[in-house]
């Protein structure tokens, strides 16, 4: 008799018969090898994060020690010193936010660091505060400019991404080893710009164009709206060809934008290697939409039965009143939280998938990377969490990010092949700080 | 002064053990063999901020950095190196639940008084700086915008016209603004008045056509004049850029359906500092009327057939509900404080 730590989703499986060289995990279905009665496999310490095996590589996990409370203590603070002190102190808070996440990421007994200069993040944030000040009064006042100001920045936006980037991994660290990204902003030009739009503005052309041709035919020779309009079929196709060949991008882009991202993570002297192929990103945009299409139609149903019910009861009664309102509320309000769920739901399942796809397919030096992540699990962990902080008044915040970053993180290990323990750092560099606070303010989520 | 902790030397991902010893203002590390592997003055040192129960961490001008969980020996060392003394009071601040809660309590409270007082008082301030030409500027570019939109040509008769414009240039206002009463056809907005920052009122023709004597158009006049003398819109706009940002400040890192929720209180808010406005107009209006030794009479007059009759005098739940986020204080509250007003002043 004895135990084994499942490879596949770490959970403990009883070894009954140890003459037999494998086993199948009771919890999760993958095969394990059973190593010799004098391999150093079996479990003993509760919170071993570390499996040697005799030969081949051994395997690190990653684990979270944050702890909610801890971190609520530190948020608070945070966010009432910002609010205090007009935004200024909001440098520090981030600072501080992001070393407790780093600092209690651990791999193989080590953590992670963030050691950016506050400074630089201050002088980020008051030019973006600047620059959204003058978008607000141009916009309110001039309101033909507002445009032209976003079309500037998203000439723009690349530019912040590379800073953001850049910034963000020179002051990551590991061991004291610096992480780097790679990329050029040639490179992110183009995978930021001039990808995207070579394939979308045509196509937001061809939709716009013949929306305009709709709209014109819809009007008589007055300019009014012309009571005998019977819509022509054939309007439609091109916004339809347009449509689908929209979502025929998309894959694409987004494996660019993944492609760009992992193969330009560096480590010290070390660079990752990415693998990934687009046709992985094809697959699971197709299930999804698949998904999609038939979940919603199934949601359609249930809620046209609802309404259906609720109008023959009350007109059954005689009066369409309040009965036939009240069952056409209740039903047009399940239809809006279902549609949510389900779009989180295959939200989940693209980011969850190609997440682990991304992971798997990366190389770095001597270490091969895994993600577990699940996409039920990330949609229950984010409607609890929503639900949580919906009823604490914002106060549930930490615990949420907490909880998600647990398991995301807690989903992902490494197969080293010999140790962690020689990777060389690089010659150092300063960058300028300030587009790392212009990318976050935004709201640009151009991580993992 | 002696810790002992890890170091790492930055050019390698190896971590050793050693010894930390402070002379004469200078960092030693010893390793375990007691061999010297790295110096640095205290001046140049690195000393990171405490945070939660991490290890303490101290970079050496070299780029390596040292280790420690000796919490009372590395707080003592960057006592001395005079650093991080604002951080390590946050931290102080950051270990114990009941700063926490105090924390809440202060912030609520920070909230509520930047968002009551801060932020119109500074929006007052910053308004009344903004020289008349640019206000001038602004309503131009504004009503082109309306006219593309919805606004049309009035079709009021010039003697009418005439007639609205000599009312309303007997009113006094302050010189200072470049007043003028435009005439437009309202279209889907129907019979209204608003005014533009620089003293341009547009009343729509729908409106010159239901008022039934001057003294009612004087009670719409005068509302109008005070919402430019008091600079209600270029206020409105500094004060939903002020809430912007202050709901910015908070809801900063949360995800995007939780700061479409962080939507509500800015909405309320933003029609609450609107409703307000509306009301110091109706005040000054009330004034100004009471000076002419008239009452408060045709402005409920006009406010009452603006409205459709239900909705005046019914003031059930739906009414109270809209009336929060509605941009004006609800007609019934409107009507009834100029009845008060008149009982107060008879």
């Amino acid at each position: 008799m004895g135990e084994i730590k499942c490879q596949s989703c770490a959970e403990i499986v009883i070894i009954e018969d140890i003459s037999k060289d494998h086993i199948i995990c009771s919890h999760c279905g993958a095969t394990n090898p059973i190593e010799p009665q004098n391999g150093s496999k079996q479990v003993s310490e509760p919170d071993i994060d570390v499996e040697q095996a005799d030969s081949g590589p051994t395997r690190h996990d990653i684990k979270f020690t944050g702890s909610a409370g801890e971190y609520f203590r530190i948020w608070i603070i945070n966010l009432l010193f910002t609010i205090l002190t007009l935004g200024i102190y909001a440098a520090w808070a981030k600072v501080r936010k992001k070393e407790y996440f780093y600092s209690h990421t651990i791999l193989n007994g080590h953590s992670f660091h963030y050691l950016a200069n506050p400074i630089s993040i201050l002088k980020g944030n008051l030019i973006v505060a600047g620059a959204v000040i003058l978008y607000a009064t141009v916009s309110n006042f001039y309101p033909l400019a507002a445009p032209l100001l976003l079309l500037v920045f998203y000439i723009v936006l690349p530019y912040l991404i590379y800073k953001s980037l850049r910034f963000n991994f020179r002051y990551s660290d590991y061991k004291n080893i610096r992480f780097q990204f790679l990329a050029t902003i040639k490179e992110t030009y183009f995978v930021w710009l001039v990808l995207p739009g070579l394939f979308i503005l045509p196509v937001i052309a061809a939709i716009a164009y013949s929306a305009f041709n709709i709209q014109q035919s819809m009007l008589s020779d007055t300019g009014h709206f012309n009571p005998d309009y019977m819509p022509n079929p054939t309007m439609g196709v091109v916004p339809l060809l347009g449509g689908l060949l929209f979502m025929a991008i998309i894959p694409y882009l987004i494996f660019r934008q993944k492609k760009f991202l992992f193969k330009n993570i560096g480590f010290g002297t070390s660079k990752m290697q990415y693998s990934g192929t687009s046709g992985y990103f094809y697959k699971i945009y197709a299930i999804a939409i698949g998904l999609a299409i038939s979940v919603a139609l199934v949601i359609a149903v249930i809620v046209g039965i609802i309404m259906a019910a609720g109008a023959a009861h009350s007109s059954m009664e005689g009066n369409f009143g309040a009965g036939a309102f009240g069952s056409m509320m209740g039903g047009v309000i399940l239809a809006y939280l279902l549609v949510i769920i389900l779009f989180l739901l295959i939200g989940q399942y693209i980011y969850s998938r190609i997440f682990n796809y991304c992971w798997t397919v990366s190389q770095l030096d001597n270490i091969n990377f895994e993600a577990r992540l699940k996409a039920r699990t990330l949609v229950f962990i984010i409607l609890t969490s929503l639900l949580g902080i919906v009823f604490s008044i914002g106060l549930a915040i930490p615990w949420a990010k907490v909880r998600i970053t647990r398991y995301v993180l807690e989903s992902m290990s490494l197969r080293v092949e010999g140790n962690l323990d020689q990777f060389a750092g690089s010659i150092e560099q300063h960058e300028a700080a300030f587009a790392d606070s212009a990318a976050d303010t935004f709201d640009l989520e151009i991580g993992f | 002064m002696e810790m002992k902790g890890e170091f790492l030397d930055g050019k390698v991902s190896k971590s050793e053990k050693v010894t930390l010893v402070v002379e004469n203002d200078t960092i030693l590390i010893y390793d375990e063999s007691k061999t010297l592997i790295n110096e640095c003055p205290i001046s140049q040192a690195r000393f990171t901020p405490p945070l939660g129960k991490q290890k303490r961490r101290l970079h050496l001008s070299s780029g390596a950095v040292f280790e420690t969980e000796s919490f009372g020996s590395f707080a003592e060392l960057e006592k001395k190196a005079e650093s991080n003394q604002f951080l390590s009071f946050i931290h102080s601040l950051e270990k114990r639940w009941l700063y926490a809660v105090g924390a809440i309590f202060s912030l609520i409270i920070s909230v509520i008084l930047f968002s009551a007082f801060g932020i119109p008082f500074l929006a007052e301030r910053v308004a009344y700086m903004v020289p008349v030409p640019i206000l001038d500027r602004i309503s131009k570019e504004t009503i082109k915008t309306l006219d593309n939109a919805f606004l049309t040509e009035s079709g009021l008769a010039v003697e009418k016209q005439s007639k609205l414009e000599e009312i309303f240039n007997r009113i006094p206002k302050n010189t200072g603004h470049p007043y003028q009463l435009v005439f437009r056809k309202g279209g889907f907005i129907g019979s209204n008045a608003f005014a533009l920052p620089s003293g341009t009122i547009v009343i729509t023709d729908e409106l010159s056509n239901l008022v039934e004597n001057d003294q009612e158009l004087v009670a719409v006049f005068v509302h109008e004049i005070a919402h430019v003398e008091k600079r209600h819109g270029i206020r409105n706009v500094l004060q939903d850029s002020g809430v912007f940002l202050l709901i910015s400040l908070l809801v900063g890192d949360i995800t995007s359906i939780t700061s479409m929720a962080a939507s509500i209180p800015t909405l309320l808010i933003e029609t609450g500092y609107t409703r307000k406005f509306e009301k110091e107009a109706d005040i000054i209006a009330a004034e100004y009327l009471n000076k002419k030794h008239l009452s408060t009479e045709p402005l409920q007059t006009v406010l009452l057939k603006l409205t459709p009759q239900k909705e005046t005098d019914k003031e059930n739940g739906w009414n109270r509900i809209f009336g929060w986020i509605s941009t004006h204080p609800t007609l019934f509250d409107r009507v009834q404080y100029l009845k008060d007003f008149d009982t107060r002043n008879q």
